[in-house]
């Protein structure tokens, strides 16, 4: 086990280390980071100033060690919209996106494991057909239209629910729904294909025919053999929500996150600020896929405990 | 007929089917028309590619001219609703219809370009890396496994933001992010394949190893590619629409629907018609993209076609 944990601490050290170089690349090199952040009236004394700054007047090998060094003592500069530590914001608006991407995916699996079993119970019956015509509707239409729709319909009309912003657990609702739904949709198929594969197994007949209650063998039998691929699913769609596609439902909803805070970085051409999200992003995927495999690991012990 | 023959006798023990009812009996075409969805999708999306090429032609307005007196008009059906233009206007006075139909050339553009972009490069990648195994199989693999790990999207939104947005970026971005799975997939088969006689034989015959990658591994590719190739223009079209919609992909004066959904945003309780149609014609794209999707998964995949046979053979004996 341990020679596992470290076979994969040491893949998720390249991962996060290819990210600040292609990060170092892409800002220093491809793009001109002073043309980025100054606006376009600066004096040449205030550009000069600012590459002394940020050390772009160096060797740029001499900036690349300062870079990976700062990097790895989570040292990322200060904002320049902000005007304070980027790792400061960061520790603040990380929360917000953490707890509404395990509430989407927690909703994800609630809706996604009674749906794909009840479909699976009889394949092209009507409540699998149902399922299956929701989810090709939930996998296409688009996460941002979703959002605004919510918002017309629960908060413009019906008044049920906040529009936007962080606050109690009502402004959690719509965001966390829009965000849960595409994952929904593509769990639910992987549900129903594996519980109906699971159904015509040999050992569920033999259940059957020796007189115990379907609800046992589905809920307890079938169901269990089918955690393994589920999990491996659901825990994709968790990379997937984390690894970025917050933004965009954050933006719409105007939630507080690391999401929301990269946009409106953009917004304020502040670099520094947005490398740096991505940064933490890349851990926090590096060090989530690590959990995930450990738990895949605990749960299915035929798996592979090396790399390959 | 070889197909349709040996569907029959793995049937045949359910019950002895005619033979115009198995799958692929008559080609793709045939299949298609038997499957209703899939059928659906196909000239949804033919009408679709169109629309995208006819535009100029069909489009009543130029999708830019602004016309600041008649803004905000609702569409026709609706109380103030003119035929001048059909679907309203917007706050700039543009005409919906109008924006809606160019709209369609950048999605379907833009999706296009990516996946042939992405496409041939993990197609290439993945060949390489499967057929010639070894430190290069190892190199291609790990490079893969960081990338998958990477945070794509942030890194897209990175790259946007110091290059800056346009099209070609958009397409640039989206193809970077999304190369790895036609490598896999393409490794994965050719793995598979690598070992086997006709391989082999042509080797033996002294075939050089472009020929034997494109010639004899790339046709067993072929309905695999096509599929996956489907599901990733229906992520491409989706994922073109937010990064408009973020405002870091099609920029004005250009015409995307991510973009007609973001500048409708404002005027959302005013005028609900500029964010509920373009969202519609996204969610109509895809959908219909979707649909041939799965008919090619079940179609080109033996084995679900064997399991939607017997299910049709099961339900109806």
């Amino acid at each position: 086990m341990s020679g596992f944990v470290i076979n994969r601490l040491w893949q998720g050290a390249i991962v996060v280390l290819s990210v600040v170089v292609v990060v170092f690349v892409l800002t220093r090199l491809i793009g001109d980071p002073v043309r980025v952040m100054l606006p376009l009236e600066a004096t040449a004394e205030q550009r000069a100033a600012f590459e002394q700054q940020l050390g772009l007047d160096r060797p740029i090998l001499e900036q690349f060690v300062t870079y990976v060094r700062d990097v790895a003592v989570l040292d990322f500069g200060e904002s320049l919209w902000q005007r304070r530590p980027v790792f400061e914001i960061i520790v603040e608006r990380a929360p917000a996106t953490l707890v509404l991407t395990f509430t989407a995916i927690g909703i994800a699996v609630a809706l996604a494991v009674p749906l794909g079993v009840i479909a699976a119970l009889r394949p092209e019956g009507l409540v699998d057909r149902v399922v299956v015509v929701i989810s090709l509707l939930g996998l296409s239409i688009p996460q941002f239209w979703l959002g605004l729709l919510f918002i017309v319909l629960f908060s413009l009309t019906l008044g049920w629910l906040p529009t936007s912003g962080a606050g109690g657990l009502d402004h959690l609702v719509l965001p966390a729904l829009t965000l849960a739904l595409p994952a929904m949709t593509r769990l639910v198929m992987v549900v129903r294909s594996t519980m109906i594969d699971e159904l015509n197994a040999q050992y569920v007949k033999v259940l059957r025919a020796k007189g115990m209650l379907p609800w046992r063998v589905i809920g307890v039998h079938a169901l269990r053999n089918s955690a393994v691929p589920i999990l491996t699913i659901a825990g994709w769609e968790l990379i997937r929500i984390v690894s970025g596609y917050t933004v965009v439902v954050e933006t719409v909803f105007a939630w507080p996150g690391l999401g929301l805070t990269a946009i409106q970085a953009i917004e304020r051409q502040d670099l520094i600020l947005l490398q740096a999200i991505v940064f933490v992003t890349a851990i926090l995927v590096v060090v989530l896929n690590l959990i995930l495999d450990i738990v895949y690991k605990v749960i299915d012990p035929r798996i592979e405990m090396s790399a390959k | 007929m070889s197909v349709a023959d040996s569907d029959n006798t793995l049937g045949g023990d359910v019950a002895a089917p005619p033979v115009s009812d198995t799958p692929l009996a008559g080609g793709y075409w045939a299949d298609l028309r038997a499957d209703t969805p899939g059928l659906i999708g196909v000239i949804c999306l033919g009408t679709l590619f169109f629309i995208a090429v006819f535009a100029p032609f069909l489009a009543p307005y130029d999708p830019a001219a602004q016309d600041i007196i008649s803004r905000l008009q609702p569409p026709v059906w609706m109380a103030g609703g003119s035929w001048e233009h059909l679907l309203g206007t917007d706050h700039l006075g543009r005409d919906v219809l109008s924006r809606l139909l160019h709209g369609s050339r950048i999605s379907l553009f833009v999706g296009f370009a990516t996946v042939l972009l992405a496409g041939t490069f993990g197609v290439l990648l993945g060949l390489i890396s499967g057929y010639a195994g070894g430190r290069t199989d190892q190199w291609i693999t790990a490079i893969i496994d960081t990338q998958v790990a990477f945070p794509g999207l942030l890194l897209a939104l990175l790259i946007l933001a110091v290059i800056g947005p346009s099209m070609t970026t958009v397409i640039v971005v989206l193809a970077l992010n999304g190369w790895m799975v036609y490598a896999r997939m393409t490794r994965s088969v050719v793995l598979g394949l690598r070992q086997t006689a006709f391989v082999e034989a042509a080797e033996l015959l002294g075939c050089r190893t472009g020929r034997i990658l494109i010639r004899h591994l790339l046709p067993n590719l072929a309905a695999p590619l096509l599929t996956l190739g489907t599901l990733e223009f229906a992520r491409i079209v989706l994922a073109e629409a937010a990064l408009s919609f973020l405002g870091l992909g099609v920029q004005p004066p250009a015409t995307s629907w991510g973009l007609d959904v973001a500048q409708g945003k404002d005027y959302m309780f005013r005028a609900w018609w500029l964010v509920t149609i373009p969202g519609l014609a996204i969610a109509f794209t895809v959908l219909a993209i979707n649909l041939i999707a799965s008919w090619l998964r079940v179609t080109t995949d033996p084995v679900e076609r064997e399991k939607r046979y017997a299910r049709r053979f099961g339900a109806a004996g």
